[in-house]
């Protein structure tokens, strides 16, 4: 459990800083993927729906201090985000990496979909064809590139909580 | 009983409610949960600032190499460009100091008189794609508050702080889709406008005057200012250049693109305007 705890917590501020500085600096056609969203969902059908969602959560409550006058937005979005992920994998072959990047791509563009909606909802002056040409496609696109590179880490992560629990059990 | 309060439905449902109730709070401009984004905001600062820099240096560092043939050229028309504005700068201070005892005579005042400026380096950017928003390394303690306009060191207009909490503010620019300022149309003849941000234009750094009068006959080249309506903005802080007109329909709905006067692509530190006096705003800008 402190394993998980630790590994989460270090992982989502990292992922954190990353996406708000660096990142700026390497868009592709002015658009920088989602770290924090993809690790939610890889985490999600790696793992399972419980900890997708706390990643979800987490991660978005983080956004949601640093960036937003409406607080709670991005964290309720996440929480739902992980949980939606999650409920995927009882029917698939886990530990795929077709299927994570397939399933990274859908979740971006629902994630991304609903963010776009949702602030402009307001305003009314919602152009979804265009959003979803110029932003969430591409957005998508990057997010399943970084979800390759997730796989191992989040995989790997995956076999080191198992390892504490056999320990934990023998005792 | 106790299995229903331990079910996953009903933890969901709970946190769902909880953030339900903090967004509600939030969302009103007067709330007090600025704390909330101080415990983030205080360790992150350090590192945000030494990686946005790491990330200015890199750039720069490709920069580097692409632009020596670009400077060289650019060196030989500047040398030009130099002799020819001495020789004005010394007709303008001429007239400057002119002006400015006409100025004293009349008792005239500038707007920016009425505010201090705090120097502010960028840290942080918005994390996705939709708004235009950033992060400076001052906030409430350098006694910076919300809707404090901010501009560049040209004195371009960048946009006004959206919130603060202790160490930090976060910027809204004036591309950003959210944003609208009231502008105006500098020439003679010239009317009020509004200042849009755009999605479409937002990756180039544009933006788009909109409600522009009939009788305003605006075209490229022109220069919109802040109008000084609405009580964010001072009067008079540069906005932009008019680069297109672009006619729908009718001539009602005709818009303009324009170039702003700040570079956002290229923008390391902003400078924020700090009222003296209290001036609270029911305003048209947002």
């Amino acid at each position: 459990m402190r394993r998980k705890f630790i590994f989460y917590f270090i992982f989502i501020i990292l992922f954190l800083l990353l996406q708000t500085t660096l990142l700026q600096y390497i868009t592709v056609h002015g658009v920088i993927p989602n770290l924090l969203i993809t690790f939610a969902v890889v985490t999600a059908l790696l793992r399972n729906s419980t900890e997708g969602a706390a990643v979800g959560l987490i991660s978005g409550m983080c956004l949601d201090m640093q960036f937003g006058p409406i607080k709670g937005l991005y964290a309720l979005l996440g929480l739902y985000l992980g949980i939606a992920a999650g409920s995927v994998n009882r029917r698939m072959f886990r530990e795929n990496l077709m299927v994570v990047i397939f399933f990274t791509f859908l979740y971006s563009v629902a994630y991304e979909s609903v963010v776009y909606i949702v602030n402009n909802i307001m305003s009314g002056d919602i152009h979804f064809i265009f959003a979803l040409t110029t932003v969430i496609l591409p957005e998508a696109i990057y997010n399943s590139a970084i979800s390759v590179l997730l796989f191992p880490l989040v995989l790997k992560a995956g076999r080191w909580f198992e390892a504490a629990d056999v320990k934990a059990r023998k005792y | 009983m106790p299995r229903f309060f331990k079910s996953k439905w009903f933890i969901v449902s709970l946190i769902t409610i909880v953030l339900l109730i903090v967004m509600g709070v939030t969302a009103s401009r007067s709330s007090s949960m600025n704390w909330l984004s101080d415990i983030l905001a205080m360790p992150l600062k350090p590192v945000q600032t030494f990686f946005t820099s790491a990330g200015q240096k890199i750039g720069d560092f490709f920069a580097y190499f692409q632009d020596i043939d670009k400077l060289r050229e650019e060196n030989s028309t500047l040398k030009a460009e130099i002799a020819e504005l001495k020789e004005e700068n010394r007709k303008y201070s001429e007239l400057k100091s002119k002006n400015d005892e006409l100025r004293q005579a009349l008792k005239l005042k500038d707007e920016f008189d009425d505010y201090s400026i705090v120097g502010a380096n960028i840290i942080a950017a918005e994390p996705g794609n939709w708004f235009h928003v950033f992060k400076v390394d001052v906030g409430e303690r350098d006694g910076i508050k919300v809707d404090s306009p901010v501009v560049t060191a040209s004195r371009g207009l960048v946009g006004r702080v959206m919130d603060t909490d202790s160490a930090t503010s976060n910027i809204q620019t004036i591309i950003d889709e959210e944003s609208a300022v009231s502008g105006w149309i500098a020439k003679s003849g010239g009317g009020h406008a509004i200042v849009k941000g755009d999605l479409q234009l937002k990756e180039k750094g544009l933006c788009k005057l909109v409600y522009i009068p009939i009788e305003v006959d605006v075209e490229a080249g022109d220069i919109v200012e802040t109008s000084g309506i609405g009580g964010i903005y001072p009067k008079g802080i540069v906005i932009g250049k008019v680069i297109e007109v672009r006619k729908t329909n009718s001539e009602l709905d005709r818009y303009a693109i324009i170039q702003p006067a700040a570079d956002f692509k290229s923008l390391e530190e902003v400078f924020i305007l700090k009222s003296g006096k209290n001036n609270d705003t029911g305003s048209a800008d947002k």
